[in-house]
């Protein structure tokens, strides 16, 4: 036991080590040799996270040591891991300030993982059709909607919206758009039937 | 005559008594900034960058290597006087590389935070930056705990020379009501508090 408690107090150092070089290195602008040792540093550190998540009676040296591994893991782009490092912390008795930085720290990375998910949308290169009247048109926002069975359809024009006013309003139209994060952006418009 | 010879006596024993009471509220301790290289869970780069800062700071504001750093260790005055010293010469290109002031100020507060810590708290053998934090705060360890080793929070702060708006007080005032931090979290915290200027120096618990 003890010479585990040795070797994981070690490894920690050395991935604390690790922890500082990337800070160095990123201070000083090197990108990449910081996040080559941002890993290095995660590698190690995830290794002794693992080993103190049931020592729950190890505070402050446990939620510290999870909440270090959460901030490697997200400094890497993990934020998934991040997370469930930041439960894990959580989970446990950790002193109040600790807990205080915990939960700022999950309130940040769920909102990067929110952004990056609205960012790899699966269906974001699909097309999809929608018939219906074309009732709506905001000129300010490049808008328009289109009154389908299902409901209105609001649709983002990338180009001048005057031109297809002109030629479809209060028609029934054929649209073809595609899904981008949260917006549908006009790729085709024409008659219907 | 008893008085005489009474008054002598009582005179030494004054002095003596004085001395010793100097000695106490006066304490001399010394730090080496080189030692700051050797100090366990810090990076040789991150070190060595604390200890060039630190000399830039104390002979940018005129001292060398001897100054007294007088610091104050409790609310109520309690100081404790360190000899500072070291052995870095400073080149023209230690000197380029630390032009930005705040940031060679924050590096140079840091080194002398953390020797200060490894003198002035008991079982701290280590202290450990904190990893992915903006680099001015650090846990402090005590070896003997292999598992719950990190015993307490250091945050510092470092003022290169103090003028009337930014002062140690007002700086050691901020930080202590920074945040609502208990001393029953489990987790206590310090705060040391540099100025280069004098120098001198706030050691005390948040």
């Amino acid at each position: 036991m003890t010479t585990t408690a040795r070797q994981l107090r070690s490894v920690h150092r050395q991935s604390a080590i690790f922890a500082q070089e990337a800070w160095l290195a990123k201070d000083n602008g090197q990108q990449d040799r910081s996040l080559e040792l941002y890993r290095k540093a995660y590698a190690l550190e995830k290794e002794v996270a693992s080993a103190y998540v049931d020592l729950k009676d190890m505070e402050p040296t446990r939620s510290i040591i999870l909440k270090s591994a959460a901030v490697l893991a997200k400094e890497c782009g993990l934020f998934r891991e991040a997370e469930q490092w930041l439960s894990h912390a959580l989970a446990g008795n950790p002193p109040d300030e600790v807990a205080k930085e915990l939960r700022t720290l999950f309130k940040s990375i769920s909102k990067k993982q929110v952004k990056k998910a609205t960012k790899a949308k699966p269906n974001s290169n699909v097309l999809t059709v929608v018939e219906g009247v074309f009732s709506m048109v905001d000129t300010v926002k490049h808008r328009i909607g289109v009154d389908a069975p299902e409901g209105r359809v609001k649709i983002e024009v990338p180009f001048d919206v005057n031109e297809i006013v002109k030629k479809y309003f209060d028609n029934q139209v054929k649209v073809t758009y595609q899904i981008q994060g949260r917006r549908k952006w006009l790729k085709q418009i024409q008659k219907a039937g | 005559m008893a008085l005489l010879y009474l008054k002598p006596i009582r005179s030494c024993f004054i002095l003596g008594f004085g001395l010793t009471l100097t000695r106490i509220l006066h304490r001399v301790e010394s730090i080496t900034l080189e030692s700051i290289k050797s100090v366990n869970a810090l990076a040789e780069g991150y070190a060595l960058a604390m200890l060039e800062a630190a000399v830039v700071c104390f002979d940018d504001q005129g001292h060398g290597s001897g100054s007294i750093l007088p610091v104050t260790t409790k609310a109520d005055g309690t100081t404790v006087n360190f000899v500072v010293d070291w052995f870095l010469e400073i080149s023209e290109n230690i000197r380029k590389s630390y032009q930005e002031p705040n940031r060679t100020t924050d590096y140079g507060a840091m080194c002398v935070a953390v020797l200060l810590s490894i003198n002035l708290i008991e079982n701290c053998s280590a202290v450990e930056p904190t990893i992915g934090n903006n680099g001015f705060d650090f846990y402090l360890c005590d070896e003997d705990d292999e598992l719950n080793f990190l015993i307490a929070r250091l945050e510092v702060s470092g003022i290169r020379k103090e003028t009337t708006k930014n002062t140690v007080a007002k700086r050691v005032k901020v930080k202590k009501t920074q945040t609502s931090r208990s001393d029953h979290s489990g987790l206590p915290a310090y705060i040391c508090v540099t100025e280069f200027g004098a120098p001198k120096a706030t050691f005390v618990q948040k």
